[in-house]
């Protein structure tokens, strides 16, 4: 091992308990190297593991505590309420853009001038669509379905109303369809 | 004395696993630390950290079932942690200027002729640790204070041995860079 190879592992070794076999036997041999690790281990030791960084006995019953308070209340429901606050957020989110999105297509399906959004329609969607539970919405959607969704969303925000549905493939706006109660405006 | 700690974290993560709290609780009290100190160095924040402790553990305790008892336990958990720090960071969208938080902010202007005491060697670790790139950051922690092989390292952050090694490297050199710099001291 020359003094240059020594000199990059050493680096890699800082603050471990025990060096090599090999790397040992060098700087057995070589002063610089040895000095170079002797430094190396007083800077680990500057940096060596500190109860600052660990919880103190209230934080640690605090988080136990929260913990065993986590798991005893996911333990009776099937959903948790991060996740249903999330689920929640998305299918709003869907709901609104889709009754935006398909109002404004079927308008140009049927040949309509509709530069901009109806906004009467839209608000006769979003007040029907609010009926619709968003929990049991929510509940319906595997991660897969979800992630789509979210996409779909995303890609929707980003247009204009006449293009909204242009941006979705015909399973989406199927499955958009199938989970949103808009279907009477259209 | 690691091997035996090692053991018995495994048998309590085996017992666990097939469902037993009292296990699991055993658990979270012998590993919280661990995490805390992780969470704590990775995102800066105290407040965050006790809550990504929480997390980590409830996340756990979901995916238990599914743990794989061919691999290291803290390995295991060390990557649920590691991943909800990393997701705080991005959502926190940390920009490249640290802005440290109450409980480490300060003044750390000193001389380098002078001496550190303790409480400003934890702001300066953790000002180091805030500057590092996350998969740097990453690399530090688990290799400097959990102690963990690069191939463990790798595991946990979805990356290849040399890209490692690489981002451990680097962060040893800022590290010496900046110990040289600011002068510090064990």
């Amino acid at each position: 091992m020359t003094c240059r190879e020594c000199r990059e592992e050493l680096e890699l070794w800082i603050g471990q308990a025990e060096l090599p076999k090999e790397i040992q036997d060098h700087i057995g041999s070589c002063a610089e190297c040895q000095k170079l690790w002797d430094d190396l281990r007083g800077l680990a030791s500057s940096l060596a593991e500190d109860s600052a960084f660990q919880a103190t006995a209230t934080e640690a019953h605090l988080v136990q505590t929260e913990i065993n308070r986590r798991l005893r209340t996911e333990a009776h429901t099937a959903i948790t309420p991060l996740h249903w606050l999330r689920h929640a957020a998305v299918a709003a989110s869907v709901i609104i853009v889709a009754g935006i999105g398909i109002t404004g297509y079927r308008a140009n399906w049927f040949s309509r001038s509709v530069s901009t959004p109806d906004t009467t329609v839209v608000a006769q969607a979003d007040t029907q669509t609010r009926n619709v539970a968003t929990e049991d919405f929510a509940e319906g959607l595997n991660d897969d379905d979800l992630s789509a969704l979210e996409r779909a969303v995303d890609s929707a925000m980003a247009l204009d109303d006449a293009t909204v549905l242009d941006s979705l493939s015909d399973e989406q706006i199927q499955y958009l369809e199938s989970h949103l109660d808009v279907r009477g405006l259209i | 004395m690691v091997d035996k700690d090692s053991d018995q974290i495994r048998r309590l993560a085996i017992q666990a696993s097939t469902g037993s709290r009292a296990a699991f609780s055993e658990l979270v009290n012998k590993l919280m630390n661990r995490v805390v100190a992780i969470t704590y160095r990775m995102t800066g924040e105290r407040d965050a950290a006790l809550d990504l402790t929480q997390d980590t553990f409830v996340s756990a305790w979901e995916g238990i079932k599914r743990f794989r008892q061919d691999s290291k336990s803290e390995t295991w958990l060390y990557r649920i942690a590691v991943n909800k720090a990393l997701n705080f960071i991005a959502h926190r969208k940390i920009s490249d200027t640290v802005e440290l938080t109450e409980d480490h902010a300060g003044s750390v202007s000193q001389s380098a002729d002078d001496l550190l005491t303790r409480e400003e060697l934890k702001q300066r670790v953790m000002q180091f640790m805030q500057s590092l790139p996350e998969q740097q950051r990453v690399a530090f922690e688990l290799r400097f204070y959990r102690q963990l092989s690069f191939e463990e390292i790798a595991e946990v952050a979805g990356r290849g041995v040399p890209t490692v090694k690489t981002n451990y490297r680097e962060a040893i050199r800022k590290l010496r860079r900046i110990a040289e710099e600011e002068g510090w001291r064990s």
